[in-house]
Parts: structure tokens; C-alpha cells; sequence
């Protein structure tokens, strides 16, 4: 009986990108992802071997396994709301600062939307809070040019009316 | 800011961790403050490190090391990062023994004369052997230290593919989103706004209408959760003392104060402009979480009264600061007569603490089901009296029980007189309610005769209370950190379990102690507890109140009953500390001892033990003697009051648990054969490390004429100990015994000696 877990831990699962490259894990890691392991739940009842795949590109389903792999033996601190710094390696500690210190902001992105597919909620806070501090203290104006965003066409009716809406958060009047 | 650290990962160059010991600056790939903070590791994405191979350079200088260290920075396995942590205090006190010995080497030296060295062959020469062999082996551990402090740890492998799996024709990457901020589903752009506060993300929805719609969405936007916390406190505050500057300082009388008196004028009038609109937006919550200081909390108030008919939960947090008066008046005035407020769509209210002063008046519930409050403010009466349709009652940190059981009846009394007339209508009188009550403090079974029958006016007893909760249909939820069985009280019988409702509460409350303490000194309690008192979370038990042979029989047999299933304790199954305080009376030989040694073998998951005020070390050997041997114990303290070495010899038949450190204290010896017995202690149990500690009470020991004085005799003691244990094979690893300041009167001498065992021969 008590070896049972023992062998689930050393089971080895294969994770395939949408790219098509397969990864081998170890049982503990890929279940980190509750989705994953819902799967592998699924596909083990038919097959053995059988790879999941997964509708992530390769870069990062392996960054997302990367930090499966060192969570799952390390609990990951919880990230108060809101965010008492920016400073977020004081917050959620150095491994997981530079972890999310990702100097490509498509791969921020993509890292949120992988771990809320995915359901690992604390890569989804971690993430959440690294693009947060991304955009704190930018002006609207700032975040437009950042994210290449198009402000939509407003009548200057509905633009007057949107900052009187806002005045009583822009320090006495509109930005 | 998005910063750069990708980059070497990507190109296949390694990143590593470097460890030190020093603060160190996150040399690429790191958040903009992180140069600012100590780090333990961190990247090191280096030009040394990211030329790859064993040249890792940290950044940080290495001074003193040997010139042969300076250029050497191996990168290690991610997986031996935890070895090395170790592997270097190790080291450094094998490093701090040799310099001991260096020391000792160089009180040698002045004794070896010339003419002593010429008449004993090779004396000198191999002096200088022994003193080169310790400089060398300190030096070389001195390098290795450095060269270990200096290593860089390669980063976990990323997981590679293994294999490029063949896509059907037919197969696209479909998008779960677009990548950036205006693309993110709802609910996880929602998350990322959570981040930030309510000044920070509400001008947001300036950004464009996709941003604008998830600022303001109803359900979850910004203006639908008020979140006051303590920066926009002080904001207050300042706003505050802004404009109290303005009222102080003469009109003009020096710059500063002009611009004071200016900058609180255009404060008020910003405020004045700005509030309404705020409150208007404010007006429509409809979850709060206040955790604010009495100071700030006007405005707030003002909003979720505002929000009366959108708000649905609720928290209610008053912050106290660290230099607040604990009875510190507020200094403000609440209404006596407070207008009427409805909550219409309160479900869920938490209160953790609340100003006694502002209370609940006025405010009704008439849709509240759950109720959360903090044990301190008992506002519980005042809100249930006004919510109608309550169902669910969670009051935590009660603190009353054993302080004052007085108190603690009197608020059952107040509760139920509160809760009763609401739950016993027609429309409530078939709900299942739930009331849960936690302990702060500790609650000791039998109960006592306070709580079973108050006398006082509106107090209740405790079994009164479980029946009326039962009478309305309300399960009531028990828990407390910290049990004690009672068994100190000298009675004829010991009462017999209850039954019913009482039987469930105590159960609850064994259930969810992680704390037992088994008081011992009276009459055991009946067989008949068994059944309730099982302490499933208890991690810690204690057992007090030895204070004669006879006490020992308070231990009740049922406890040391085994587990069919796992052979441990069935009471206290997952116990891991043991803190035993026995009384000075109390010796091994007692017969009662078998009781609680019957208990003692039980408790298959200790490893800590705590055994204090013992009157001799046999006492402690018995005990520990009692204890599974299978059972591996980190660490064992000891503290005896000594009157002579009462350890029982070894015999084959005595099987002690292995120990890992364990510290034996003697308290006051007369003699130093105190001392001797607690080398024996150490000798039949064979710890790994030892600390042994003693105080000598020296005007004990004999000042013979001729003869040595006390403090030789002392020595001479101590060394007889070092000397005992070295046969015992143990290593000295320090001495710090002194034999006291004071000849005749002061300050008793004392022993202390640090212990390792050494391995035996075969």
C-alpha cells in the first residue's frame, strides 16, 4: 500500500506544446496544473502512454513547467490586494522575482492566459501581479502607447462626459 | 518595467544562482529595487556567467582568500544548492576546532626550552609537524569555504523536449487570448486590477473602451469593491493635518506656512469638488473591506452607508497603531439618537474589531444570513438583534472561559437572549442554523462548577446553552487551540462523561486542539471520556502537576490506549513534542511512574522532549526509557535538581529512542558527582551532540586545609566529567565551564560542555 504513491511520484508523463514539441515530466510537476491532471486522469484510463497535448506554445509550456517543477516541493507565498510595493521579489521572494522578471512582455501575457488555461492559480497571481506593477503610476496615455492600444472615436460629448465621470480619481481634474 | 532576463535562457547560454553570504546585486534580468535588498540567490546572468562552462563571477570581491580561490567559481548542480547551505557551517566549525587547537598549539610552544628540547629527541621537530599539519588544514578548510561561499549554482534544468511530435495537416494553434492587456479574458484582466489600488486602476478606464468597461464593470470593477487600506489612510491623514495647518498658522507669517495654509486651501476645495462625485460613485458597493484606523473611518462610513441598498458583503476591520492608548477615548461623538440605516442586501458581515463607540447603532440587517465576529468587541448582540433572518454565527478569540467564567456565561446569556427571539419565530423555527464559537484561550474539561451553574443574573451555563441550541435547531461549532484534562482535582469519583449535545462539544473542541496538557494531581478521569477526548490535531502534549508519587496515578490508564490500525496512541495520535514537568519529589522507583510510562510508550511520533524539574536524572532516564524505541527524537532537554547520581546502570534489556541533540541542565549540585550524573545520563542514552550545563554550588564543596581549594576541586571535577565522557567515547567540543566569581558567596560555578560522540572502534 505505501508504495503506491512512491511509484505515481516516478511515473513520468508526456506534455506536448501546440508546436508539437513533447516534454517528459514527472508525474508530481504536470500535476501541479490541475487541468493537467484532470487529463492525465482521463487519458490514463485508455492508455499508459499516451502524450496530452496542450494548446501552448513550446516557450512557454516550459517556462510554465519550470515553475511547476520548483512549486511543487516549494509552497509559493501568497501576493496581497493590493500590492503593498512594486517590489515584488519583498512580496513573493527572490526565485519567484526572477522567475517572472521576463524581459518579453508577450510572455508575460501568454504566461497568464497559460496558467488560467491551465488553472495554476499561483503562476496566475504571480503574473497578474508582475503585469500590475507594470502599469502602475502609467497614464492612460502611457499604457496606450505601451500596449500599441487605439482609444475608440468619441464624440467630445462623450468625452467630457467620461472625464467628469473620472474626476474624482485624477487629483482634482482631467489628466 | 519589464526587464530584461530571458535573453541567455533563450540563447542556450546557462543562468545561474550564486549564493553568498553577503548582500549582492542581481546583475541583469532582475526587477528595478532588487539591486536594493539582500539576496540569498539569485540569477547570475554575468558576462562570466553567461559565457558558460565553470566561469561564473558573482560580482562580489573575495578578500583574504587564497590567490589559488580568487580565480576558482565552480557552478554546482541546482540539486547540491542545499548541500553546500550545509556543507559550509560544517566546515566552519571544523575550521573554528582547529584554530582552537592553533591556540592550544602556541601555549605549548614557551614550554618546550632549548634544553628541554635537546634532551628529548625529536620533541621540537615534531611540535613543528603537528603546528604545520593544523595551519595547513585550517588553511586549506579557510579555501574551500571561500571557494564554497563563491560557488554558482546552475539554474533547475528547463524541461527539454524529448521529441517533435507530428502535427496533423489539418492542426492550427488556436489563441486563448490576445497577449496584452486589453486582451485578457474579464475575469483574469479583474485579477490583475485586484493588484492594484482603487487610485491606481480606476483611471484606467481612460485607456480605451474594452479597459473602460472592465474598470467599471458592475459586477467586479473598481467602484463595486471599496478597499480603504493604510496608504490611503495616511493620504487622509495628511489631507487632515493640511488642513488643521491652515487653522494653526497665522495668515502669511512666514513662507512655508503660507504654502501650508495654500496647499490645505486647495486640499478642502479639491475634497469639496471632488467628494460628492466620489460619493456618488461610491453609493452603489456592493462588496466592502474596511480596514482602517478609527481616523479615516468617516468616509467610509459615509460611502457604505450610501451603498445601503447595493452592498451584499462586508468586512469591518479597525486598525489600531502601534502607539495608540489601548484605552484611548475617541475622540469623536456618535449620534445618540443615529438615523435609521437598512442594509437590504447584507448577507455576509465580518466584523474582526470595531470601535466600541460607533457600534451598530442604527444599522439593520434585515437580510444578513452569516455573521463572522472578533472575539474582543462582542458586537455580536447588537447586529443579531436587527437581522431578522440570521442563520450562521462564527464568533472567534473567545478568551473568557478559564479567566473568567463569570464573563463568559454572562455573553452566553447575552447571545441567546439576542439570537432567541429570532430564531424561535415561525419563520425561522425549522432553519438550520450555526453558531461557531473558537477559543483563543484554553478550556479544560470537567468543566468547572462556574460554568455548569452560573449564579449570577443573566448569565447561562454552558450545557444550558448547547440545549437551547439544540431546541432552535442551531449547530453549534466548537474549537480551541489549547485542551486541558483536569485530573488535578482531589474528588471522591471523577464525573462521568456527558452525554448528548455537551458529549459533541467536547468532541469538537478535542478535535481541533493542537495543544493537550493532562494536569495531573487528583483523581483520574473516568473511563467513560474516552470516547470524547480524542485530539486528532494535537501536535504538543504537556503533562504538569507531578508533584508527588501519588500524582503520577492521575494519569488515566484509557489514555495510553493503542490504535488498532496504526499500533500508536489512540488519543493522541499525531503528537510530535513532549514536555513533562515533574516535581522534585517525584523518583524513579515510584510505582505510579508505570502509569505514565505506559502512556510514554504510546507516542510513536515524538521528536522533541522536554523534561523539567526532575529531582534526579534517573527520572528522566526512566522516561525516556518508556518512549518507542523506534521513535527518532531531534532534540531532548533535561533540567534536574540533583542530589546525587541516580542514574540506573545500563542494562541490556534498556533500549533508549536515538537522539539526535539533547541538552541535560543540573540545578544547583552540592557536588560534583551531580555533574558525573548527568555524564552518565548521556553515556546510557547516547545522543548524538550533548550540551551538558550544570550550576555548583561551590561553599558545598569541602575547602580542605592543605589540601586543594574549592575552585582546584571544582576543575579537577569538571575535568573527571571531560575525562568520563572521552571513555564514553565523546569528543570535547567546548568548554566553557568557570568556576564562578565570588569565593564564598555570590555566583555558583558553572559547567558547560559541548559534547559530540565520536564513532566507535570496531
Amino acid at each position: 500500500m505505501e508504495t503506491a504513491p512512491m511509484e505515481t511520484e516516478q511515473r513520468l508523463v508526456k506534455l506536448s506544446s501546440s508546436q508539437g514539441d513533447v516534454f517528459e515530466v514527472e508525474f508530481g510537476t504536470a500535476c501541479y496544473a490541475d487541468v493537467v491532471k484532470q487529463m492525465i486522469d482521463f487519458t490514463s484510463e485508455s492508455s499508459d502512454a499516451e502524450t496530452i497535448p496542450l494548446n501552448l506554445k513550446t516557450t512557454v509550456l516550459e517556462k510554465v513547467l519550470q515553475y511547476c517543477d520548483y512549486h511543487r516541493d516549494n509552497e509559493p507565498k501568497e501576493i496581497p490586494k493590493p500590492l503593498p510595493t512594486t517590489n515584488l521579489g519583498e512580496i513573493v521572494g527572490d526565485w519567484d522575482a526572477a522567475f517572472i522578471n521576463v524581459d518579453d512582455e508577450n510572455m508575460l501575457y501568454e504566461l497568464i492566459l497559460a496558467a488560467n488555461y491551465l488553472d495554476i492559480k499561483p503562476l496566475l497571481d504571480l503574473a497578474c501581479a508582475k503585469a500590475a506593477c507594470a502599469i502602475k503610476h502609467m497614464t492612460p496615455d502611457a499604457i496606450r502607447e505601451h500596449f500599441n492600444l487605439q482609444p475608440e472615436q468619441m464624440t467630445p460629448e462623450e468625452e467630457q462626459e467620461m472625464l467628469e465621470e473620472l474626476k474624482w480619481c485624477t487629483d482634482g481634474g482631467a489628466a | 518595467m519589464l526587464s530584461k532576463g530571458r535573453a541567455e535562457a533563450e540563447s542556450g547560454r546557462p543562468i545561474c544562482w550564486s549564493i553568498h553570504s553577503n548582500s549582492v546585486e542581481m546583475s541583469g534580468g532582475a526587477d528595478e529595487n532588487a539591486g536594493k535588498r539582500p539576496r540569498v540567490d539569485t540569477y547570475d546572468s554575468s558576462p562570466a556567467a553567461a559565457a558558460g562552462g565553470g566561469g561564473c563571477s558573482t560580482g562580489v570581491a573575495v578578500d583574504g582568500g587564497q590567490p589559488s580561490d580568487q580565480g576558482v567559481h565552480p557552478v554546482i548542480d541546482w540539486a547540491d544548492k542545499a548541500n553546500v547551505c550545509r556543507l559550509v557551517p560544517l566546515l566552519k566549525k571544523i575550521k573554528s576546532l582547529e584554530a582552537q587547537t592553533a591556540a592550544v598549539l602556541s601555549e605549548v610552544r614557551p614550554h618546550v626550552t632549548p634544553t628541554l628540547a635537546d634532551k628529548v629527541p625529536g620533541l621540537s621537530s615534531k611540535l613543528m609537524t603537528v603546528e604545520q599539519s593544523v595551519a595547513s588544514r585550517h588553511d586549506t578548510l579557510r579555501g574551500l569555504i571561500k571557494t564554497l561561499d563563491n560557488v554558482a549554482v546552475a539554474k533547475p534544468p528547463l524541461p527539454q523536449p524529448i521529441a517533435t511530435k507530428t502535427l496533423p495537416p489539418d492542426a492550427t494553434i488556436t489563441q486563448l487570448g490576445r497577449p496584452s492587456l486589453d486582451g485578457l479574458p474579464p475575469d483574469v484582466a479583474h485579477i490583475v486590477l485586484a493588484f492594484l489600488p482603487t487610485k491606481d486602476s480606476a483611471p484606467l478606464s481612460r485607456v480605451n473602451q474594452s479597459m473602460r468597461h472592465l474598470v467599471t464593470d458592475d459586477t467586479r470593477g473598481v467602484a463595486n469593491e471599496e478597499d480603504v487600506q493604510e496608504d490611503e489612510e495616511e493620504q487622509e491623514k495628511e489631507e487632515d493635518q493640511g488642513g488643521e495647518g491652515n487653522d494653526e498658522e497665522g495668515e502669511g507669517e512666514d513662507d512655508s506656512a503660507g504654502e501650508g495654509a495654500a496647499g490645505g486651501a486647495d486640499l478642502r476645495r479639491q475634497r469639496e469638488e471632488t467628494l460628492p462625485i466620489l460619493k456618488q460613485k461610491l453609493g452603489r458597493l456592493r462588496t466592502v473591506h474596511i480596514s482602517a484606523h478609527w481616523k479615516a473611518l468617516d468616509f467610509p462610513l459615509e460611502c457604505i452607508e450610501a451603498s445601503r441598498d447595493t452592498v451584499r458583503s462586508m468586512k469591518l476591520c479597525e486598525k489600531r497603531l502601534e502607539n495608540d492608548d489601548e484605552f484611548e477615548d475617541y475622540p469623536y461623538s456618535v449620534p445618540t439618537s443615529p438615523s435609521t440605516v437598512t442594509f437590504s442586501q447584507l448577507e455576509d458581515l465580518y466584523v474582526e474589531q470595531w470601535p466600541d463607540h460607533r457600534g451598530f447603532r442604527g444599522w439593520r440587517f434585515p437580510s444578513l444570513l452569516r455573521l463572522r465576529v472578533g472575539g474582543r468587541g462582542w458586537h455580536a448582540k447588537d447586529i443579531v438583534e436587527h437581522a431578522p433572518k440570521l442563520t450562521s454565527l462564527w464568533i472567534t478569540d473567545i478568551e473568557w472561559v478559564e479567566l473568567c467564567p463569570y464573563d463568559f456565561t454572562w455573553k452566553l446569556g447575552r447571545l441567546k437572549s439576542a439570537l432567541d427571539p429570532i430564531w424561535s419565530k415561525d419563520s425561522l423555527k425549522d432553519v438550520e442554523k450555526r453558531i461557531g464559537l473558537a477559543y483563543s484561550n484554553y478550556i479544560s474539561v470537567p468543566f468547572t462548577n462556574e460554568l455548569l451553574h452560573p449564579t449570577g443574573r443573566d448569565q447561562m451555563s454552558l450545557p444550558a446553552f448547547v440545549n437551547w441550541a439544540a431546541s432552535v435547531k442551531c449547530t453549534v461549532d466548537w474549537s480551541a487551540g489549547w485542551l486541558v484534562i483536569d485530573c488535578s482535582r482531589d474528588l471522591v469519583i471523577s464525573p462521568p462523561a456527558p452525554t448528548g449535545p455537551m458529549a459533541k462539544m467536547i468532541k469538537d473542541v478535542s478535535k481541533t486542539a493542537y495543544k493537550m496538557t493532562l494536569r495531573c494531581g487528583g483523581k483520574p478521569l473516568d473511563q467513560s471520556w474516552a470516547g470524547l477526548l480524542v485530539f486528532t490535531m494535537a501536535t504538543e502534549l504537556s503533562v504538569e502537576g507531578l508533584t508527588s508519587s501519588r500524582a503520577l496515578s492521575s494519569v488515566p490508564q484509557w489514555m495510553a490506549a493503542k490504535s488498532d490500525t496504526t499500533g500508536g496512541n489512540r488519543h493522541l495520535p499525531n503528537v510530535t513534542s513532549l514536555n513533562l514537568h515533574a516535581d522534585h519529589r517525584v523518583s524513579a522507583d515510584a510505582a505510579g511512574l508505570n502509569g505514565l510510562g505506559a502512556l510514554l510508550g504510546t507516542l510513536d511520533r515524538l521528536t522533541a522532549v522536554s523534561l523539567a524539574c526532575l529531582s534526579n536524572l534517573g527520572v528522566a532516564a526512566f522516561c525516556l526509557s518508556q518512549l518507542p524505541p523506534t521513535v527518532t527524537l531531534e532534540s531532548v532537554e533535561v533540567v534536574a535538581s540533583v542530589c546525587g547520581s541516580d542514574v540506573p546502570a545500563t542494562s541490556d534489556c534498556t533500549r533508549y529512542p536515538h537522539v539526535a541533540s539533547m541538552t541535560v541542565e543540573v540545578i544547583n549540585s552540592k557536588t560534583m558527582s551531580g555533574v558525573a550524573s548527568g555524564v552518565a545520563l548521556i553515556a546510557a542514552v547516547r545522543p548524538a551532540t550533548v550540551c551538558l550545563k550544570a550550576s555548583v554550588d561551590l561553599s558545598a564543596l569541602h575547602n580542605r586545609e592543605g589540601g586543594e581549594s574549592r575552585e582546584a576541586e571544582f576543575r579537577r571535577g569538571v575535568e573527571q566529567c571531560i575525562d568520563q565522557a572521552e571513555r564514553d567515547h565523546y569528543g570535547l567540543i567546548a568548554n566553557e565551564s568557570r568556576a564562578g566569581d565570588f569565593d564564598e558567596e555570590g555566583y555558583p560555578a558553572r559547567v558547560e560542555l559541548q559534547l559530540v560522540r565520536l564513532p566507535t572502534h570496531s
